[in-house]
C-alpha cells in the first residue's frame, strides 16, 4: 500500500500563553488516503478545527502553537510549517467572515494561484469564471465584480469553495462548512462538496459536530474527544456498531427525522475536561456510563474489525 | 443622489450657523467694539464711520448676509491693520499653509503605513516595541518643543537647514530647505497618533477569519498587508487625516509661529491680537468651509474603502 496523502503521526499541539498552556491535541494519529473522504466528528472544543489548521499550517493570531509528532503530506514532513505546495486547502466555517469584505469575488477566488502563474487579465477572468461556474454560482461572469456583501450566505460559501479549489488541492479540508448556513442550503452545499470531490479525485476531511451529516457522505469517520481520536472506522460500521461509549452517546443525541419515534433528545452529562492539564487517563471517563477503575490510565488502542480502531478500556478488540 | 443633496444642505446649514456666530464676535466684546478697536480718544465721527464700515449696528444674521453678498463678488472687506483687501492677505498666505499641511500629512502617512504594518505583523516584537516607545515620546512632546529640538539639531548643530523663515517657490532649492523643518514637525507629531491607531486596527484585522483564509492560500505577508489588510483597517486613520487637514488652520498656528512661516495660522493669530475683524471673520469662515468640505471628502473616501459603506449610503 502506498503512503497515505495525509498522515498525522502522534501529533500533539499546545498553545503556550501568559495564562498557562492549553493542551489542545494529544497524540492524534489519523490518515487520509488519496481520494478518500473522512469525517472528523466531535463537539465544540474537541480540537477538530485546530487539527485542520495544523494540517493547513496557519493559526489565527500571532502565537504559534508548539507541535510534537509529525504531519506528513504526500509523504513529506511539513510539521515545521514548511510549504504545503498547495496540496491542501480549506473551506472555512463562516463564509461571511472568511471572505474579505473589501475585495471583489473574482480576485479572492484566485488568491491561491501565485501571481507568477496567473497569466493575462483575460485568462484570469476566464479561470475565475470557470471556478465560479464549477461551484454552481449563477451568472458567474458578472459575479466576478461583486463584493461578498452582495451575495447570499449559500452563494458566499460557494465562493469559499471555489477559492479552495483554485489551488487544485489533492486534499480538501472542510471545517463545519454548513454550520453558518440555512438548513435548506446545508444539504446542497454538502452535495456540491461531494460532487466536486468525486469529479476532481480529491480527498476530503469533513469536520462536523453532527454525526448524522456523515452517513452516505464519507468513507470513514474519526471521532475526536478532548484532543484525541477515540474511534476510527468505516462510516457504516461506526454508525451501526459504535465501539466507544462516546460515539454511542453522540449517536444517541443525534436527532433523527423518523416520525415513528421522537423522544426528547437525551444529553451527554458533564462537559469537556480542563485542557490546561495534560490528560492522564481516558478524557471521557468522568462522563462515561461504563467507566472502569482502569480508565484513570491511558486506554489501549484496539482493533475492533477491519479498519476499525477504538481507544477504550471497556471495548472489545485486539490490541494494535 | 438624494444623500448627496441632503449632505450639501447639511453642510450649508453648518456654514450658515458658523457664519452667524462669527459675525456675533465683535458684539461679544464688552462695550462698543468701535471704542475697543479705535481707543477712547477716537472722535465720535471716527467711531460712527467705523461702525458704519463694519456694519456693526446690524444683527449677526444681517451682517452675515451682507458679508456673504460681498464674498460672492470676491470682496471680503479690508484689513483694519494694513488697509489691504482681505482677499489679497489670504491669497498670499493660503498657499503657504496648504503646502505645509499637505506635505505634513503626506509625510505622516509615509511614516505611518510601513511602521504600523511592521508593528502589527509582530505585536510585541522588536520593531513594535521601538515604535511604541518613539510614538509615546513624540506624543508627549509638544509641537513647539519638537520644533525647537529639530532646529537645535538640524539648523544650529549640523547647520544644514535654515532655522526659521520662508522662501518663495521661485527659488525651489531655498523653498524646499525652508519647508523641511516645519513639515518634519507637523508630520512627526501627526505620525505618532496615526501609527498607534493604524497599528491597533491592523492587529484586529489580522485576526479575522478572512485574513487567516488568505494566509492559508499562500499570500505573502507583503501582499497580505498591502492588498488585503490595509483597506479594511484604514477607517480611523482616514478620519484622523481628514480632521488633521480640516482643523490644522488652528493647529498650524504653533508651527508657523515657531518657524516664522507666513501662513494662515500666523495671519489668524495677528488678526486676533489686533482685533482685525474683517480678517478674523474671513479666516474663521474659510477654515469652517474647509472642515465641512474635508468631512464630505472623508465620507466619500469611506465609500471607496468599503463597498458596504457605499451600499449603505445608496439605500
Amino acid at each position: 500500500m502506498s503512503a497515505p496523502l495525509l498522515e498525522l503521526d502522534g501529533l500533539s499541539l499546545r498553545f503556550d500563553g501568559p495564562a498557562g498552556s492549553l493542551h489542545v491535541l494529544e497524540s492524534v494519529s489519523l490518515a487520509v488516503a488519496e481520494g478518500e473522504s473522512v469525517g472528523l466528528v466531535g463537539e465544540s472544543g474537541s480540537g477538530k478545527s485546530v487539527l485542520a489548521r495544523a494540517v493547513l499550517g496557519v493559526h489565527p493570531g500571532p502565537a504559534a502553537p508548539s507541535l510534537t509528532g509529525r504531519i506528513l503530506l504526500e509523504g513529506r514532513d511539513v510539521t515545521d510549517g514548511s510549504s504545503r505546495r498547495r496540496a491542501v486547502s480549506m473551506v472555512f466555517q463562516d463564509p461571511s467572515a472568511s471572505l474579505n469584505p473589501v475585495v471583489r469575488i473574482g480576485r479572492q477566488v484566485l488568491e491561491a494561484v501565485p501571481p507568477a502563474e496567473r497569466g493575462s487579465r483575460a485568462r484570469q477572468r476566464a479561470a475565475a469564471t470557470e471556478l465560479l461556474r464549477a461551484v454552481g454560482l449563477p451568472d458567474p461572469g458578472r459575479r466576478l465584480r461583486s463584493y461578498p456583501a452582495e451575495l447570499s450566505g449559500g452563494q458566499r460559501q460557494r465562493v469559499g469553495i471555489a477559492a479552495a479549489l483554485a489551488a487544485q488541492p489533492r486534499l480538501l479540508l472542510a471545517d463545519e462548512p454548513t454550520t453558518a448556513l440555512d438548513v435548506t442550503v446545508q444539504q446542497r452545499v454538502l452535495d456540491l462538496i461531494g460532487e466536486l470531490r468525486r469529479e476532481r479525485g480529491m480527498a476530503l476531511l469533513l469536520i462536523t459536530h453532527d454525526l448524522g451529516l456523515l452517513a452516505g457522505r464519507t468513507d470513514r469517520i474519526a471521532v475526536m474527544y478532548a484532543g484525541r481520536v477515540v474511534e476510527d472506522g468505516p462510516t457504516e460500521r461506526v454508525l451501526a456498531e459504535p465501539r466507544h461509549p462516546y460515539t454511542r452517546a453522540l449517536l444517541a443525541v443525534t436527532p433523527r427525522l423518523s416520525p415513528r419515534r421522537r423522544p426528547p433528545l437525551p444529553q451527554i452529562p458533564g462537559g469537556l475536561p480542563d485542557l490546561r492539564e495534560p490528560r492522564t487517563g481516558c478524557p471521557f471517563a468522568p462522563r462515561c456510563e461504563r467507566a472502569l477503575p482502569e480508565c484513570a490510565t491511558r486506554p489501549p488502542l484496539l482493533r475492533a474489525g477491519a479498519g476499525h480502531t477504538v481507544s477504550c478500556w471497556a471495548a472489545e478488540g485486539v490490541p494494535v | 443622489m438624494r444623500t448627496l443633496l441632503t449632505r450639501a444642505v447639511r453642510a450649508l446649514a453648518v456654514i450658515a450657523l458658523l457664519g452667524m456666530l462669527t459675525m456675533a464676535l465683535p458684539l461679544l466684546l464688552t462695550g462698543d467694539p468701535a471704542v475697543a478697536v479705535l481707543g477712547v480718544e477716537a472722535t465720535p465721527e471716527q467711531l460712527a464711520a467705523f461702525t458704519a464700515a463694519l456694519n456693526l449696528d446690524a444683527s449677526p444674521p444681517e451682517r452675515f448676509a451682507h458679508w456673504l453678498g460681498g464674498a460672492v463678488r470676491g470682496d471680503l472687506g479690508t484689513s483694519l491693520v494694513t488697509g489691504a483687501p482681505v482677499t489679497a492677505e489670504i491669497g498670499e498666505r493660503l498657499p503657504v499653509t496648504l503646502e505645509l499641511l499637505l506635505c505634513g500629512q503626506l509625510l505622516a502617512l509615509a511614516i505611518t503605513v510601513p511602521v504600523a504594518m511592521r508593528s502589527a505583523w509582530r505585536p510585541g516584537g522588536v520593531v513594535d516595541r521601538i515604535s511604541t516607545v518613539l510614538a509615546y515620546l513624540l506624543l508627549s512632546t509638544p509641537a513647539f518643543v519638537l520644533g525647537l529640538a529639530l532646529i537645535l539639531v538640524l539648523a544650529v548643530g549640523l547647520a544644514v537647514l535654515p532655522a526659521t523663515g520662508w522662501a518663495a517657490p521661485d527659488d525651489p532649492v531655498e523653498h524646499l530647505r525652508h519647508l523641511v523643518l516645519p513639515v518634519l514637525t507637523m508630520g512627526l507629531t501627526e505620525a505618532a497618533v496615526l501609527v498607534r491607531v493604524l497599528r491597533a486596527d491592523l492587529i484586529a484585522t489580522l485576526r479575522t477569519p478572512y485574513i487567516l483564509a488568505a494566509r492559508s492560500r499562500g499570500l505573502s505577508p507583503w501582499r497580505l498587508l498591502w492588498t488585503r489588510a490595509l483597506r479594511p483597517s484604514s477607517f480611523s486613520t482616514v478620519t484622523l487625516v481628514g480632521l488633521g487637514l480640516g482643523l490644522a488652520f488652528g493647529g498650524s498656528v504653533l508651527v508657523e509661529t515657531i518657524f516664522a512661516v507666513p501662513g494662515m495660522g500666523r495671519l489668524a493669530a495677528s488678526a486676533i491680537e489686533a482685533r482685525d475683524f474683517p480678517v478674523i471673520e474671513a479666516v474663521v469662515l474659510l477654515s469652517g468651509v474647509t472642515v465641512v468640505l474635508v468631512g464630505t471628502l472623508v465620507d466619500l473616501v469611506y465609500g471607496v474603502i468599503d463597498p458596504r459603506a457605499r451600499h449603505a449610503a445608496a439605500h
